[in-house]
């Protein structure tokens, strides 16, 4: 495994394989390499059964830059050897991956490095709910590679929560999942950081891949990891599934109670608990919107009178770390253009980049993970829900 | 050079029949492949090396019909050439 092989060891191993002699075997071999040079140096092309091809090929000339200096060099036009394995070779080398073969994939097929780039900015409530959607369909496969980025995320979060909403009953209790869900996570990337020996330049794709790369040795070894991450991340699952359930049902009925409230304009009182509902009245924003946002229409209308009366406020009031807005008319239409997210759309206009989920809820998109260019993106003028 | 050239050249060098040196050209390849197989390198002085890389699976798109592929990951031969290979080819064309 991974050893390196010289001429002597070759030489050895050929002599014991033909049954001849030390010497003659060196010699065999020293003349082997020398007529494909020779070859080479005549013909340019040498082909062995069972090996390859050795080709030169000519490399025409271009400009380059100089990597240590900067300048600007010209690369000659130059014959290059190249060396092309024969389909034996090439089949028995890629044996462990035989079995794979190409296949189409459909267009909303989200490529794993888009999603880990949205990953770490979403905001903390929706992390939940992220959780809940993705971990049924996505992390048997992708796992290795997403709870490598939840894990630095789950601290930052749980700042978050803090400085934000220290009045909030529920938080706390839902940071405790999330550490334990991260501690989890932390363990299954160890172990499956040890568990690839085998090739270290390889990521750990996808598990079933993983699997396969490792020698038979290893196999053994590797089932009894696998069985370690399927129990892990059950575990994880039914835990983020019981607390979304918690979560959500919590949502519901604090939203019933505040409703009215807010719509009789009795501020001063209501303020505390206007402020309590409103994380999780993003939650519950959150939940729907996949499916079709109705209750947009009945939270909006009751703070559209709200709006006229802080309308002379809105000037002097800058939109801050509180998520107490109210979507109200476009204000801009936005065309989505290449490399943005919606966190980075969110940063642009409002100067926060968690207050995307507004900009989705307003467009009433049915799939935020996927941002089109081109796609015309109504951005929903926030306003503040009370006074302060 | 094919296969047949290659050997008889070989032969006559070794002092050997053409059969013998076919069979002897055979158990190296063989033995070359099997190294390789097992993920070794095999390093040849003043000839270059011979070890596998692994190829990530990747998405390709077939530019007339936008049909997406996911191309699976594989293991593949590869040789780069010795600096003093690289340099005898340098002679030869000045």
């Amino acid at each position: 495994m991974d050893a390196k092989i010289n001429y002597p060891d070759l030489n050895a191993l050929l002599a014991k394989q033909c049954n001849i002699n030390l010497s003659k075997s060196e010699n065999f071999t020293r003349h082997f390499f020398n007529i494909i040079i020779e070859g080479l140096q005549k013909d340019g092309i040498v082909k062995i059964n069972g090996l390859g091809t050795f080709k030169m090929i000519d490399v025409a000339g271009r400009s380059s830059v100089d990597v240590n200096t900067g300048e600007k060099i010209e690369i000659k036009e130059h014959r290059k050897l190249t060396f092309i394995p024969s389909d034996t070779l090439k089949d028995k080398v890629n044996q462990p991956f035989a079995m794979f073969e190409p296949f189409e994939v459909s267009d909303d097929y989200v490529d794993e490095e888009d999603n880990s780039e949205h990953q770490p900015e979403h905001q903390p409530e929706l992390q939940l709910e992220q959780q809940l959607e993705q971990q049924p369909e996505h992390q048997p496969e992708q796992q290795p590679e997403h709870q490598s980025e939840q894990q630095e995320t789950p601290p930052q979060i749980v700042e978050d929560t803090h400085d934000e909403s220290p009045s909030i009953p529920q938080e706390p209790a839902l940071e405790t999942p999330r550490q334990e869900s991260s501690a989890h996570d932390t363990k299954s990337t160890e172990t499956c950081a040890s568990g690839e020996p085998a090739f270290p330049n390889e990521q750990p794709v996808t598990e079933s891949f993983q699997s396969t790369v490792t020698s038979p040795a290893e196999k053994k070894n590797n089932t009894a990891k696998y069985i370690t991450y399927t129990l892990l991340s059950i575990i994880i699952v039914t835990a983020g599934v019981y607390f979304g359930f918690f979560f959500a049902k919590d949502a519901e009925t604090s939203l019933h109670e505040a409703k009215p409230r807010v719509a009789s304009q009795e501020s001063r009182q209501q303020l505390p608990p206007v402020v309590k509902d409103e994380p999780t009245d993003t939650i519950k924003q959150k939940a729907i919107t996949p499916q079709g946002a109705e209750p947009s229409s009945d939270k909006e209308e009751p703070f559209v009178m709200l709006d006229e009366l802080i309308a002379t406020h809105l000037s002097s009031i800058t939109l801050g770390d509180t998520l107490l807005y109210v979507a109200n008319g476009n204000s801009v239409l936005h065309r989505v253009g290449a490399d943005e997210t919606l966190t980075k759309i969110s940063l642009k206009y409002y100067g926060d980049k968690r207050l995307w989920p507004y900009i989705v809820h307003h467009n009433k998109m049915s799939n935020y993970n996927q941002l089109e260019i081109g796609m015309q993106l109504a951005i929903p003028r926030l306003i503040p829900r009370e006074k302060n | 050079m094919n296969n047949k050239e290659f050997v008889t050249k070989l032969a006559q060098k070794c002092g050997q029949s053409v059969s013998e040196t076919s069979a002897m050209v055979d158990a190296l390849v063989e033995l070359i492949t099997e190294r390789l197989k097992e993920n070794d390198q095999i390093n040849l002085s003043g000839f270059g090396v011979f070890d596998v890389k692994m190829r990530r699976e990747r998405i390709s798109v077939n530019p007339k019909t936008g049909q997406r592929m996911l191309i699976p990951p594989k293991i593949v031969p590869s040789f780069r050439p010795s600096a003093k290979l690289k340099d005898k080819f340098k002679d030869t064309e000045e």
